[in-house]
C-alpha cells in the first residue's frame, strides 16, 4: 500500500477516524492492528518475522535489564567475601546481559544477512572462487525469496533498542504491546525514520487530542512530499532511467543531465516519502525525526551528512562509528573509522557492490575532507601568526567574500555527492564506471529519439526551479508553516493546485516505486 | 469545536475539488464522438460502432475474433456472409468483463444487432489478466463518462480506471489504433515448434487462477441478460485452435453447455449440413435466443492459422463459410 495510492487514502482516513474517537486506552492496539495490517498489504507472510523480531528483542531486553541489578541479592556488602561473592555475580550478570545482547543481536542481524546479503555474498564468494578455479562448473546458490519490506529499517531500530538497554541508556518496554508498536509503527516501518525507542515508546502512552494546527501542519507535509515524490521525482525518473538503463547508447550531456536529475530525484523520491511518513503520524499525534534538512545546500561532506537521512546516519555514528573509537584515537584509526563506517552504510543501502563503492567513496571524501580541513586550519593560524607582522597582505580566500566562498563549497559539496550518486543508481559497476568515464566526452552520438517530450522536460525544469526555491526559503520557515501564515484564498489556491498537480500526475505521469523501499 | 471546524473545511474542499473534476471529466467526455472509422481501420470499438446503427452481427472475442475485422479480412466476412457486422473484440486477450463493458456501451449508444456472435476462449474464464487486470481493453477507446462510471460501479480495479482516465490525453486515434497483425496475409503457418506450443502452453497456464472460473462465468449471465434485454440473440463459439487438450476447455464446454441449456442423455448433439458434409457439433439449442458451439477440435490443419491460434486470412474465410454462415442460418 503506497501513500500516493487510494487505498492508503481510504486506510488513512478510517484510521484517523478511529484515531481520534477510540477511548485512548485502545489507542496502541488501533495502532498496532492498523501497522500489521499496512505491512501485511506489503507481504502477508512476512509479518511473522517481524512478530519474531519482536519477540526476540523485547524478551532479550527485558533479560538484560533484569541482571542490571546484583547488589540486591546480596545483604551485606562490608566483608570482603561479600564483596568478593559480589564481584562475582556482578561478572556472570555481566555475562548473561552480553549473553542476551549478542543472542538478540546475532538473531535480528542474523535476519537482515539471509534475507538481504545471502544472494550477494554467495555470488561474490563464486565470482572470486571461480578466479582461483574452485567451484568450477557450479552455480552459486541463490534463495529465490523477496526482500521483506522495511527489513532494514525495523532491524536498525530493534538492535538500537538493545544496546541502549545493555549501555543502560533506556529501561526495557514490559507492555510487548507497545513495544511491537515501536518496532511496526506504520508510518515509517517500510522506509523509516528510523526511530529510537526514547523518543517513540513514551508517545505511545501520551494522551493526544485533535488539534487543528497540527492536523493542517501534517496535512500540508503530507502534500509536499506527495508533490516532492509524485510531481517531481517519478516524472524526472523518465529520463533518469532511460539513460541509465541504457547508459552504454549515451555520451556527454544526456549523461550529466541523468546524474544531475538523479540526484534529484533520490532527494524527491526520499526526501518526500519521509515528508509522507512524518506527516502522516504528526495527523496522528506523533513525532517522528526529521530525516533531511536541505542537504543540498551543505557547505561540506560532514555537513551534508548531518542534513541527509538523518536518522540513519546517526545510527550509525552511535551503534558504528563510536564503538570503533570515533575520533578520539590515533589519526589513522579515525579515518579507518570513517571509511569502514561509510563502507557499512554503503551495504546497508543495498546488497550490491555499486552501493559498497557509493559507501566507500562517501568514506574517503570524509577523510580528504578531514585532512584539507586540518591543512586549511593550519594554514591559518600560521597566516595568522604571518599577518601580525605584515597586515596589510592577505591571502585570495581572505579576499572572497564569506558569502561566495560558502556557494563555493556548497557547489563543490553537491558535485561530489552528484558523482557518488552515479555508483548509486547505476545498474552495475561497469555501468557507473562507463557513465563517470564518458559523461565529459562530448560530440558522441546520442540516440536521435528524444527521451521525453520537450514539454515534459521544460514542466519538470519548472518544478525543478519550485523545489529550489522552497528548500531555499525553508532554510528560514518550513513551508507548512510558511502556507499557514498566507491568506485563505491563497492557502486554498496552493492546496487546491498541490492535489491536482498530484491528481494530474498520478493519472497521467509515471508512476515508481519509491527507491528506499529496495532497501 | 477544532475537529468540527476541520471537518467542515475538509467537506467544503472535498466538494469543490470534486465539482472540478465533474467538470473537467465531463467536459472532455465524448470528445471524440464525431470521429468515424471502420473496424478495419482501427482497434477501437467505440470510433466504429456509432450512435443508433443497426447490425446484423456483432462479434464480441479476443484477439482470435479481432483477426475477423483486421486487413481485408472484415469485408470477406460480410461478404460471405452478406450481413452487416460490428466486431467488438479485444486484441491484448479481451475476457468476459472486458466483453460486458464494450457490449454494454455499444447498445447504451442506441446500436442494435440481431445476432451476437461471442468468440470464447477457454483462458478468459482463468485469467485475471484478460479480466480485471487487462489493461488493454480500453487502451484504444475515447474517454466516456458513461464508461467510467461503469468500472468503477463494476469495481474494475484502480490502475484499470487510471488508465482509461488517461485517454482524456490521446487524441490520435488512428496511430495509437492500427496494429500490425504479423502473419495475418500468410495464407499458411510453414512449421509448427512443438516445444514452442508446449512453452505457449505453459504461458497460458501460468497465468490461470483455477479459483476464478465461477466468478468469471458469472458474467456469461450478465451478457447473456444484455443481449436479451436488448433484443438480440446470443452465440457462444469456441474458436479452433492448434493445441490438443488445451487447459480447461473441458471445463468452459461444460460451463456453457450448462448456461445455454440442459443436456439429454448427457450430450445433447445438433447435427447440421455444413458445406456438403455433415459434422456434429456438440451444441445446444434448447434455451431460447442463446446457442453453444464447440469448434475447438476443428480445422486442424496448420494452413488456416499464422501461429498456433489466429486465423490467417484464408483461415477467417474457411471458418466464416464452413462455420459461421450454417450458424447464422
Amino acid at each position: 500500500m503506497l501513500f500516493n495510492s487510494l487505498s492508503f487514502a481510504l486506510f488513512f482516513v478510517i484510521l484517523t477516524g478511529l484515531n481520534f474517537t477510540l477511548p485512548h486506552r485502545f489507542r496502541w492496539m488501533l495502532m498496532l492492528a492498523a501497522s500489521y495490517y499496512f505491512y501485511m498489504c506489503w507481504n502477508v507472510g512476512y509479518i511473522l518475522l517481524i512478530a519474531a523480531s519482536t519477540l526476540i528483542t523485547w524478551y532479550a531486553g527485558l533479560q538484560i535489564s533484569k541482571t542490571a541489578s546484583p547488589n540486591s541479592s546480596i545483604s551485606n556488602t562490608n566483608s570482603s567475601n561479600k564483596a568478593k561473592q559480589n564481584l562475582a555475580l556482578q561478572e556472570s550478570y555481566k555475562k548473561r546481559k552480553r549473553f542476551f545482547l549478542i543472542i538478540s543481536l546475532i538473531l535480528n542481524l542474523g535476519a537482515l544477512l539471509f534475507f538481504k546479503y545471502f544472494n550477494f555474498f554467495t555470488t561474490s564468494l563464486f565470482e572470486i572462487s571461480t578466479k582461483f578455479n574452485l567451484f568450477t562448473g557450479h552455480d552459486a546458490p541463490l534463495l529465490h525469496i523477496m526482500l521483506p519490506v522495511g527489513i532494514s529499517f525495523y532491524t536498525f531500530q530493534t538492535v538500537s533498542y538493545t544496546i541502549d538497554i545493555y549501555q543502560g541508556k533506556i529501561e526495557p518496554e514490559r507492555h510487548l504491546g507497545i513495544f511491537a508498536l515501536y518496532v511496526a509503527f506504520w508510518p515509517r516501518i517500510v522506509a523509516g525514520p528510523i526511530e529510537r525507542a526514547g523518543k517513540l515508546i513514551p508517545q505511545f502512552r501520551q494522551v493526544v487530542s485533535f488539534d487543528y494546527t497540527t492536523v493542517t501542519d501534517g496535512l500540508r507535509l503530507v502534500m509536499w512530499g506527495m508533490v516532492k515524490k509524485v510531481v517531481i521525482a517519478d516524472q524526472i525518473a523518465v529520463y533518469v532511467n532511460q539513460v541509465f538503463d541504457h547508459c552504454q547508447d549515451y555520451t556527454g550531456i544526456p549523461l550529466i543531465i541523468a546524474s544531475v536529475l538523479f540526484t534529484i530525484q533520490i532527494y524527491c523520491d526520499f526526501s518526500g516519502y519521509s515528508d509522507m511518513a512524518i506527516g502522516t503520524a504528526k495527523i496522528m499525534g506523533y513525532e517522528l525525526t526529521e530525516n533531511f534538512k536541505h542537504p543540498y545546500f551543505a557547505a561540506s561532506l560532514r555537513e551534508f551528512w548531518q542534513r541527509w537521512h538523518i536518522s540513519l546516519s546517526t545510527w550509525f555514528r552511535d551503534y558504528v562509528y563510536i564503538p570503533l573509537g570515533g575520533k578520539r584515537v590515533v589519526k589513522w584509526r579515525f579515518y579507518y573509522n570513517l571509511f569502514i563506517t561509510f563502507l557499512v552504510s554503503g551495504l546497508w543501502h543495498g546488497a550490491n557492490w555499486t552501493f559498497v563503492i557509493w559507501g566507500g567513496l562517501h568514506g574517503i571524501y570524509l577523510i580528504v575532507e578531514n585532512i584539507l580541513e586540518e591543512f586549511f586550519s593550519k594554514l591559518k593560524s600560521l597566516k595568522n601568526n604571518n599577518s601580525c607582522l605584515d597586515n596589510n597582505k592577505g591571502s585570495v580566500r581572505d579576499r572572497v567574500p564569506s558569502k561566495l566562498q560558502n556557494y563555493i563549497r556548497v557547489a563543490i559539496t553537491l558535485f561530489l555527492v552528484n558523482y557518488a550518486w552515479i555508483f548509486f543508481r547505476a545498474n552495475s559497476v561497469a555501468d557507473a564506471f562507463s557513465i563517470t568515464g564518458r559523461m565529459f566526452m562530448f560530440g558522441g552520438e546520442n540516440p536521435a529519439a528524444p527521451v521525453v517530450e520537450p514539454s515534459v522536460f521544460i514542466l519538470s525544469m519548472a518544478l525543478i526551479l519550485l523545489l529550489v526555491i522552497v528548500e531555499f526559503k525553508e532554510q528560514s520557515i518550513r513551508i507548512e508553516h510558511y502556507i499557514a501564515t498566507l491568506p485563505t484564498g491563497a492557502r486554498w489556491s496552493i492546496y487546491t493546485l498541490g492535489l491536482w498537480a498530484i491528481i494530474i500526475s498520478t493519472i497521467f505521469g509515471v508512476k515508481q516505486e519509491f527507491i528506499y523501499f529496495q532497501f | 469545536m477544532q475537529s468540527k471546524k476541520f471537518i467542515l473545511k475538509l467537506i467544503i474542499f472535498s466538494l469543490f475539488n470534486l465539482a472540478i473534476m465533474a467538470s473537467l471529466l465531463l467536459f472532455f467526455s465524448g470528445q471524440n464522438r464525431d470521429i468515424r472509422l471502420k473496424n478495419w481501420e482501427t482497434e477501437s470499438n467505440l470510433l466504429v460502432a456509432g450512435e443508433n446503427e443497426h447490425y446484423d452481427i456483432a462479434i464480441l472475442g479476443t484477439s482470435r475474433g479481432r483477426v475477423f475485422s483486421r486487413d481485408s479480412n472484415h469485408l470477406t466476412m460480410e461478404n460471405i456472409l452478406e450481413k452487416r457486422v460490428i466486431n467488438l473484440s479485444k486484441g491484448g486477450g479481451g475476457g468476459l468483463l472486458p466483453a460486458k463493458v464494450h457490449l454494454a456501451h455499444f447498445y447504451r449508444r442506441g446500436n442494435k444487432a440481431d445476432h451476437v456472435i461471442y468468440f470464447v476462449d477457454p483462458w478468459i474464464f482463468f485469467c485475471p489478466i484478460n479480466n480485471e487486470n487487462n489493461t488493454f481493453f480500453l487502451r484504444d477507446e475515447p474517454f466516456e463518462t458513461s464508461i467510467l462510471f461503469d468500472l468503477i460501479i463494476k469495481r474494475f480495479p484502480s490502475e484499470r480506471i487510471i488508465s482509461y482516465i488517461q485517454m482524456i490525453a490521446v487524441d490520435d486515434w488512428k496511430k495509437i489504433s492500427k496494429y500490425a497483425a504479423p502473419g495475418l496475409d500468410r495464407l499458411t503457418l510453414k512449421a509448427i515448434d512443438p516445444v514452442k506450443l508446449e512453452e505457449a502452453r505453459n504461458h497460458y497456464l501460468g497465468l490461470y487462477d483455477y479459483d476464478k472460473f465461477e466468478h468469471y462465468s458469472k458474467f456469461l449471465y450478465d451478457i447473456n441478460g444484455l443481449a436479451k434485454e436488448h433484443n438480440s440473440r446470443i452465440t457462444y463459439i469456441m474458436l479452433p485452435i492448434l493445441m490438443r487438450d488445451f487447459p480447461g476447455a473441458k471445463e468452459v464446454d461444460e460451463k456453457l453447455r450448462a448456461i445455454t441449456g440442459k443436456n439429454i442423455n448427457g450430450e445433447n448433439f445438433i447435427n447440421r449440413e455444413l458445406s456438403g458434409k455433415t459434422l456434429v457439433h456438440k451444441g445446444t439449442g434448447d434455451k431460447k435466443d442463446i446457442g453453444y458451439y464447440n469448434l475447438i477440435d476443428e480445422m486442424q490443419d496448420r494452413q488456416f492459422f499464422y501461429d498456433h491460434m489466429h486465423f490467417n486470412n484464408r483461415g477467417v474465410a474457411h471458418f466464416t463459410k464452413t462455420y459461421l454462415e450454417p450458424i447464422l442460418k
